[in-house]
């Protein structure tokens, strides 16, 4: 029995899956282990490592996802991220996913990855995609020239995936060398003579401090290198440095590239055909100057009426009044009243209690929690990540940032950054993880202040359309007018404050692709879970908060404490003063208080306009705040959230005033 | 004094005079080639430079001659790097060169070159008349990639690479020399097609690119 426990853990295998953004790792992932991990053509869309047990036999291997890579050598946070897990996870094979049709430049992180020293094996993945390129790769001179196995496939269509599963299994190591010349050889070898056993080669370990690669200090610190032995190779490598006109990294880089050129000529035929023309025409239109905005706005249109309209209105109307008020709740409330005997839990439960006064408004997990929760944020979340999926899997993400590089210029970011403001449209939590694949921290901080302070998250900004959609146009402009305005003079203050420079703009823009509509449901579908996971049971915890400290009578004083800023300074009704608190545990939440508000005509149109602002202002929600202390720190998040709570309040201060004073309708 | 070592000597002092003051016992304690008081005088005779105070400074005649020299130095550093020259032969080489080019050469090279502005150590190489001229009218053969419009093809022939992390990010996306890009569109953000990729960027990126126009 013993002995059986032990071969089987000997087999078990650590698979990591590395390669560029966008090449269908995550894909390669999901067929691999059967747990599907958002795919996606924006760089960076996988931040967090997934990680998998695969089914692909019965070794139950652990396959890791790494973030994709342009090079080992890192210049962004995602790119250190792979390399730290190639470093300390220790990976028994690794899978080299390529995009076939870019294998030129694919093939230097191959190079890398040998160097390494790990067990490889290739996936020429998106295969088809390079044979309509006239691209065409012979498997068996790259395979003798690399001294790995290399198997064609089209992930999306499982094609080539049990040949790539077998290969897994057999890696084979490398003994491909490249040689760098004399002078870094010499170099190499004296790095070498100083450094630990490692976990990699010390060979990729002595390049990359060549390369004048910071980030991997640390590594080798902590395999045990001595700050003396660092400092000698310090000199080492300036003593090369001194024999070459240009910077090591681009001498060791275009070596690397010479060799991967050499390997492409022997292996690859391209016949430059030109690319699906109709596709190519439509990706060039969607950034030109001429067809670019017109497209942008198009695309704006079509994802407010879809996320706006059919989500935030039909679909809650439909929930909330149909399912829950029509049916559930009455049903609800009378099987509570029946079974539950105590008062007190009934009023926790459904917000009421048998002889309960008629004025009395309770917090029920039921009538409060649930409802809000399923009727009106789940469908907006549920529309928005639909709709987010098409521009993902379409292509159409990246063409935003060109579009939009130049406003996001001013705030001190680059077009990079529309992935985490879109995505903050759909979760401000998820945004703030997704700040990583900004380059530098400053822009990391920026974004995040950003989001905290003006991007509304999809179930507020359903509610907030909702809201305003009822009112005018005109006011929902105005709202969102202000709140731009908002970002942008905040953004430009904390890009002038905050020390550093903004990082280039280099992105890559992928094909123009038809989204296949099975991908974007489970993609979606794993983000509903997502959502029902991680918010739902804040929602619930957040009512039952209120819920007891309601009873205990905390939450008049708090009240009482906010009311002369609510009503005074906002010129909020005081039922107000609870959907900013609740706010504060989802922002969508609240939003969806105040629209129960609206709802029950309490708000005037000018109050409507006011506290939709504010509440688009104001502090992120818990989950959000608890990530940003995640990836900031204490200090700096914050910083961030003692700076918005008062701005928000501020600029509906200033904004219920001007109203009044103005005699503003809408 | 041979006019070799004039320019030699008037070259080194350019060189410290940018670096700040230059002290005449400074000069003196130089090795190689070594610098004499007496060649010093033969120069302040000859109106090339002057003597105040225990500093030396470059008189007009003299400044000129030392901006062409220096121009020629780094302009043949350049060249070589474009022609692959081994590095331990070019500082060398350059040393020689630099005397040896007469001016219309000089400008033959730098136009080739597409009028570079610094060398491959970063260092700022002065502008000849050729430059200013280029700047008016003649287009060069090799030119900026920002330069390229939209539609058109170049072979990249050399890349400043002052800044590091700029330089790395371009060579993982496959920038090197010898490579064919194509600009695809210059407005909002520059789109350039490498191999079978787009790739997006700003203007400033693409300004450490020097490509020759093809097609």
């Amino acid at each position: 029995m013993n002995m059986k426990i032990e071969i089987n853990l000997k087999e078990k295998k650590k698979v990591a899956l590395v390669g560029t953004p966008n090449v269908g790792k995550s894909v390669i992932f999901g067929v691999l282990t059967g747990t599907y991990v958002t795919v996606s053509n924006y760089p960076g869309t996988t931040v967090e490592v997934e990680q998998g047990v695969s089914r692909f036999d019965r070794h139950q291997d652990v396959v890791i996802d790494c973030p994709g890579v342009n090079s080992l050598v890192p210049q962004s946070e995602d790119e250190r991220v792979t390399r730290d897990i190639l470093f300390t996870e220790r990976p028994d094979v690794v899978v080299h996913v390529i995009d076939a049709k870019n294998i030129r430049r694919n093939l230097v992180i191959t190079l890398q990855l040998i160097e390494m020293g790990f067990p490889l094996t290739l996936a020429l993945n998106m295969h088809d995609e390079a044979v309509q390129a006239g691209v065409h790769i012979d498997g068996r001179k790259l395979q003798g020239a690399l001294g790995v196995a290399a198997t064609a496939t089209v992930a999306v269509e499982r094609e080539g995936m049990p040949l790539l599963m077998q290969n897994i299994r057999a890696p084979l190591t490398s003994r491909l060398r490249i040689d760098y010349g004399e002078r870094i050889e010499a170099a190499i070898a004296k790095i070498d003579a100083l450094l630990p056993e490692l976990p990699v080669s010390k060979r990729f370990a002595a390049v990359a401090l060549l390369m004048d690669d910071r980030t991997v200090r640390p590594l080798l610190l902590k395999a045990g290198a001595g700050e003396a032995a660092l400092h000698r190779i310090d000199g080492i490598v300036s003593a090369a440095q001194s024999h070459f006109g240009k910077p090591l990294s681009y001498v060791i880089s275009q070596r690397k590239q010479s060799v991967s050129d050499g390997i492409v000529a022997a292996a690859v035929t391209d016949r430059c055909v030109q690319r699906s023309p109709a596709r190519e025409r439509i990706g060039r239109m969607t950034t030109s100057r001429v067809w670019g905005l017109p497209i942008l706005f198009a695309v704006l249109a079509v994802m407010y009426l879809f996320v706006g309209v059919i989500g935030a209105g039909w679909c809650v109307d439909f929930l909330q009044n149909t399912v829950f008020g029509g049916w559930v709740m009455p049903w609800c409330t009378r099987f509570v009243l029946a079974c539950v005997p105590w008062p007190f839990a009934q009023d926790m439960l459904v917000g009421t209690y048998a002889g309960a006064p008629a004025d009395h408004v309770g917090y029920g997990l039921i009538s409060m929690g649930v409802v809000y929760a399923v009727a009106i944020v789940l469908p907006i979340v549920t529309f928005f990540f639909l709709f987010f999926g098409l521009l993902e899997d379409s292509g159409y993400l990246p063409r935003l940032a060109v579009m939009s590089n130049k406003v996001f210029k001013k705030v001190g970011l680059h077009g990079k950054a529309v992935l985490p403001m879109v995505l903050g449209l759909g979760c401000g939590t998820m945004a703030v993880m997704t700040t990583r694949i900004l380059d530098t921290r400053r822009e990391r901080i920026l974004a995040t202040l950003l989001l905290a302070l003006g991007v509304p998250c999809s179930a507020q900004l359903g509610v907030i359309l909702a809201m305003l959609g009822a009112i005018s146009g005109w006011a929902l402009l105005f709202v969102l007018g202000v709140v731009f305005l908002q970002i942008v003079i905040v953004g430009y203050v904390g890009a002038r404050i905050l020390p550093g420079k903004t990082s280039d703009f280099v992105l890559e823009i992928p094909p123009m692709r038809v989204p296949a509509m099975y991908n974007i449901a489970i993609k979606t579908l794993s983000r509903v879970k997502w959502f029902l996971t991680e918010a739902v049971p804040l929602f619930l915890i957040a009512t039952f908060v209120l819920f007891v400290i309601d009873r205990i009578g905390v939450l008049a004083r708090i009240q009482g404490l906010l009311r002369p800023a609510v009503v005074h300074v906002l010129g909020l009704p005081e039922r107000a003063t609870e959907a900013f608190l609740i706010g504060f545990f989802r922002r969508d939440y609240g939003a969806a208080g105040l629209y129960a508000l609206q709802r029950a005509g309490e708000l005037s149109h000018q109050q409507v306009v006011v506290s939709m602002t504010v509440m688009t202002l104001f502090v992120p929600c818990l989950a959000m705040l608890l990530v940003m202390i995640k990836e900031h720190g204490w200090k700096r998040a914050l910083t961030i959230v003692g700076f918005v709570f008062p701005f928000a309040i501020f600029v509906g201060g200033v904004m219920n005033f001007m109203l009044r004073y103005l005699g503003l309708h809408f | 004094m041979d006019a070799k070592k004039t320019e030699e000597i008037l070259e080194f002092i350019l060189r410290k005079t940018d670096q700040g003051d230059v002290r005449i016992d400074g000069l003196l304690e130089r090795k190689e080639p070594p610098i004499t008081l007496e060649a010093l005088r033969e120069m302040e005779h000859d109106g090339l430079i002057e003597m105040k105070g225990g500093m030396v400074s470059l008189l007009k005649p003299g400044r000129d001659i030392a901006t062409r020299i220096l121009r020629c130095h780094r302009l043949a550093e350049r060249l070589f790097d474009v022609l692959d020259m081994s590095h331990d032969h070019r500082e060398e080489a350059a040393c020689h060169f630099e005397h040896l080019i007469p001016l219309e050469a000089s400008e033959a090279i730098c136009t080739l070159l597409g009028h570079p502005t610094e060398c491959q150590h970063g260092k700022p190489i002065p502008p000849g008349e050729c430059c200013k001229r280029a700047q008016r009218e003649v287009q060069s053969i090799v030119l900026g990639l920002a330069d390229l419009r939209a539609g058109e093809r170049g072979k990249i022939v050399y890349m400043t690479t002052k800044q590091h992390q700029r330089m790395d990010k371009l060579t993982s996306f496959g920038f090197f020399p010898g490579v064919e890009v194509k600009v695809h569109q210059t407005s909002p953000a520059y789109v350039v097609q490498i191999g079978n990729t787009d790739i997006a960027m700003d203007r400033e990126v693409l300004l450490n690119i020097f490509v020759r126009k093809i097609g």
